[in-house]
């Protein structure tokens, strides 16, 4: 074991527990910030309780920190998408009313051709921003902007360009999953040059592609388009933010958790195969589930 | 997922069964983490239930009038140095229905309100 391997191994035994805990109370510090004080307080107090019983559970066990920080994470993951529900209730009334009247706006046609084309530039330009010299996440970010671009094409109601926006989705998904294996497998994801931006273009571009893809089929957040637009930005300008942090020089939590989710995606990959479903609908690759089908009648009917 | 009226969730009748099992071994009162361990045991599942899902389903299941809850005494959790516990137990109307829940199929399940509707 090398040095930098040992280091590694060290932050990870040591951060991924604490890591993942402060991910799961901030997440609930977060989505209960629309919730009555009362509820508020009352969930994030029982968030709480169940964190210390589940931990406490699993050392009892004699699970390892890191196991124990994976099944936390994956038991925080299933519960996201119920959380955003529950806290959608609480929404103001007044704030449904001008979601709504803001989606009847953004549906009209001509608010779509104007939607779809600035999307695909600040796809291209957070590809840009982050890509390295040897130039490949800027390739991920172009084909990110092609997809939303057919995105739009597709809602003209063209059969061929629905046929290429599946197998472009489809090619993707396929391309960020067998990078992943093959450096896993490789073991050599510390050490390419450009690995943190490399990472972050492949997640944003993932996420880039699951909005693209719900928000033209309408069904992201039920077709009212100006959240999907807030939503879009905020992975933009994470992305950004994240990059420059990246190069001030906040590397060492920041690359406990990059290894500390590398190690979780491995962990799924080799023990529980069914679980890249899952975790690639979070990394936006269930938005290309049905391209991944219609990928082999591609390839079919064009090769 | 869109509800019928009067019926329940395939999370919410898991808890409800999950929370008769429990009666039968004479506990009457759980919390949320002794609930998704219950399910888990009680479904053979690779995973406990998603922290959201369980304590949305807790909180609607108490809404209608199967659970009640409270919170533990403050001076016990600090005794045990951990946060407070929110516990659980199954309301008459909710043991009623739990009851009938087990020893129905799931196609066949009749509606869990019967003769009571905390609505009406």
């Amino acid at each position: 074991m090398d040095m930098l391997e040992y280091i590694y191994l060290t932050l990870l035994n040591a951060f991924a527990l604490p890591a993942t805990r402060s991910m799961v109370i901030g997440w609930s510090w977060l989505y209960t910030l629309a919730a009555p004080e009362e509820e508020r307080e009352a969930r994030r107090a029982e968030i709480l309780s169940d964190l210390h019983e589940q931990i406490n559970d699993c050392q009892e066990e004699g699970l390892g920190t890191v196991a124990i920080a994976i099944r936390v994470f994956l038991r925080f993951l299933w519960g996201v998408p119920s959380d955003i529900v529950w806290a959608v209730g609480f929404l103001p009334a007044t704030l449904a009313q001008n979601l709504t009247g803001a989606s009847e706006a953004i549906k009209r046609p001509d608010t779509l051709k104007l939607l779809a084309p600035w999307l695909a530039v600040l796809t291209v330009l957070n590809g840009g921003v982050i890509a390295s010299d040897d130039g490949w996440p800027t390739v991920l970010a172009l084909n990110v902007g092609m997809v939303v671009a057919l995105g739009y094409l597709w809602k003209q109601h063209l059969s061929w360009v629905r046929r290429i926006f599946y197998f472009w989705c489809g090619f993707a998904a396929f391309a960020l999953i067998g990078f992943l294996v093959f450096m896993t497998i490789q073991y050599r994801l510390y050490q390419m040059p450009n690995f943190y931006p490399g990472l972050l273009a492949l997640l944003s571009v993932g996420l880039a592609m699951a909005v693209a893809d719900k928000s033209v089929r309408g069904r992201l957040f039920k077709g009212r388009w100006r959240p999907v637009v807030v939503c879009w930005v905020v992975i933009a300008t994470t992305s950004l933010t994240t990059a420059s942090l990246f190069e001030d020089g906040l590397v060492i939590l920041l690359a406990v958790w990059t290894y500390a989710a590398l190690i979780i995606l491995a962990y799924v990959m080799l023990f529980g195969m069914i679980f890249i479903a899952a975790l690639g609908w979070y990394g936006g690759l269930r938005a290309s589930a049905a391209g991944m089908r219609l990928m082999a009648v591609g390839i079919q009917r064009f090769f | 997922m869109r509800r019928k009226v009067g019926s329940l969730l395939p999370i919410e009748r898991s808890i409800l069964e999950a929370a008769i099992y429990l009666q039968r071994r004479h506990i009457y009162e759980f919390h949320g983490f002794g609930m998704a361990k219950e399910i888990k045991e009680q479904k053979e599942a690779r995973l406990l239930i998603g922290h959201g899902t369980l304590y949305r389903a807790l909180g609607r299941l108490e809404k209608q009038g199967f659970l009640l809850s409270r919170w533990e005494d403050p001076v016990v959790a600090a005794e045990h140095n951990r946060p407070r516990r929110k516990f659980y137990e199954l309301t008459a109307h909710g043991s009623a229905v739990g009851t009938r829940l087990l020893t129905t199929p799931t196609e066949s399940m009749p509606s869990v309100w019967g003769a009571w509707n905390p609505s009406s």
